[in-house]
């Protein structure tokens, strides 16, 4: 072989092992200019792995044993590292955990549920729908067995048996239960009392 | 052939932990940082690797060399943890080496590397493919041969070449942009 070795040959020669490529070798053996390039690019290596190696080793100061010990001891005791499956559950529970805080910093508050048992029967003779808006309805979960309603503020629309709830007589804290049907009027809706 | 481990008992006896500690942490850690390419991971793994270590003396099985046992342990725990999905996701930015991370240069060679250098090198090998950063590991700084670091990683023996080709031309490439 009469023409020089270029890089990627050289390096190719360099990661190879011995008695391979002997073409290059026996090249590399009579050629000064050749023979050169490959000691610079092995001293490059060297450096190289040296200074990746000296970084590894330095920095942060290495634990002591007691700490394996100690997370041995955990193990045993069964509060070794969590795998990766409870530590996704873990990370998807801190995520729910964090959006509910987000939503509670925001200032969203979910309504107390009503008791339509709660409401008194007087009041509810004199029931007035005051403040229902047929374009912003709350709709609201009917829960039988306990007799609570759900509300959930910001549905898109009032279905047929829901429920939607409406302030009386002037806007106290106890309400009515209203049932409405889509597109019925205000005064269709009937309350919960005729529901009962 | 390695020299066998210093902390090796005379005959008969099991080796002492705290001597078996003491001999091969500094290098069980400085391997699986550099296999991590994350001086925390790196930590953390070599941790692993030692309660490992605790949990083999338990359980009375006795390699007949613990720096080589520890070792294929030590890739093994950075294989592991380089594969699961959450740590690529976790850790896909890693943590950089900070200026005072970088040691001081031991030998004559590695004073030819300036502190600019050394960092800009580390740099680069976190950069390298993970499987060319074990192999760079395996055979450059820790000097093993082909057929071993192959075996070590699952790869035949022209993979080994390849990877090693490949972060050779990278890792030389940043070191002669940084002179």
């Amino acid at each position: 072989m009469s023409l020089c070795l270029n890089e990627n040959e050289l390096t190719r020669l360099y990661v190879s092992d011995q008695g391979e490529m002997p073409a290059e070798r026996a090249h590399l053996a009579g050629c000064a200019a050749c023979a050169a390039s490959y000691e610079e690019l092995a001293r490059d290596s060297r450096m190289i792995a040296g200074a990746i190696a000296a970084a590894a080793s330095g920095g942060a100061t290495a634990r002591e044993f007691p700490a394996a010990r100690r997370k041995d001891a955990a193990a045993r005791r069964g509060f070794a590292r969590p795998g990766i499956a409870v530590r996704l559950i873990g990370a998807t529970a801190f995520g729910a955990a964090a959006a509910i805080a987000a939503v509670a910093l925001l200032g969203w508050r979910p309504s107390a549920p009503v008791r339509v048992a709660s409401v008194p029967r007087a009041a509810m003779a004199h029931g007035r729908l005051v403040a229902y808006a047929p374009e912003r309805p709350y709709r609201m979960m009917w829960d039988p067995i306990s007799a609570i309603a759900y509300d959930e503020a910001g549905s898109a629309a009032t279905r047929s048996g829901d429920v939607a709830f409406a302030n009386y007589g002037g806007g106290g804290d106890y309400g009515d239960l209203l049932f409405c049907a889509p597109g019925e009027e205000n005064e269709m809706c009937a309350t919960s009392a005729d529901h009962r | 052939m390695r020299a066998p481990d210093s902390a090796d008992p005379p005959k008969g006896a099991p080796p002492d932990l705290d001597a078996l500690y003491r001999d091969h942490h500094p290098r069980i850690l400085r391997l699986c940082r550099m296999m991590l390419g994350d001086p925390d991971e790196g930590d953390e793994a070599a941790q692993e690797v030692f309660v490992r270590m605790l949990g083999q003396r338990r359980g009375g099985v006795e390699p007949a060399q613990w720096g080589a046992w520890l070792t294929r342990v030590a890739i093994n725990a950075c294989h592991d943890r380089r594969r699961s999905g959450w740590w690529k996701w976790w850790r896909r930015d890693g943590r950089e080496l900070l200026d005072s991370d970088v040691a001081t240069p031991r030998s004559a060679e590695d004073e030819a590397v300036t502190h600019e250098q050394g960092a800009a090198i580390w740099r680069g090998f976190r950069k390298l493919s993970p499987r060319q950063r074990e192999v760079f590991v395996l055979r450059q700084v820790e000097g093993w041969p082909t057929r071993e670091v192959g075996a070590a990683l699952k790869i035949t023996d022209q993979a080994v070449k390849l990877h090693l080709f490949r972060a050779v031309r990278r890792l030389r490439e940043i070191l002669r942009s940084e002179q």
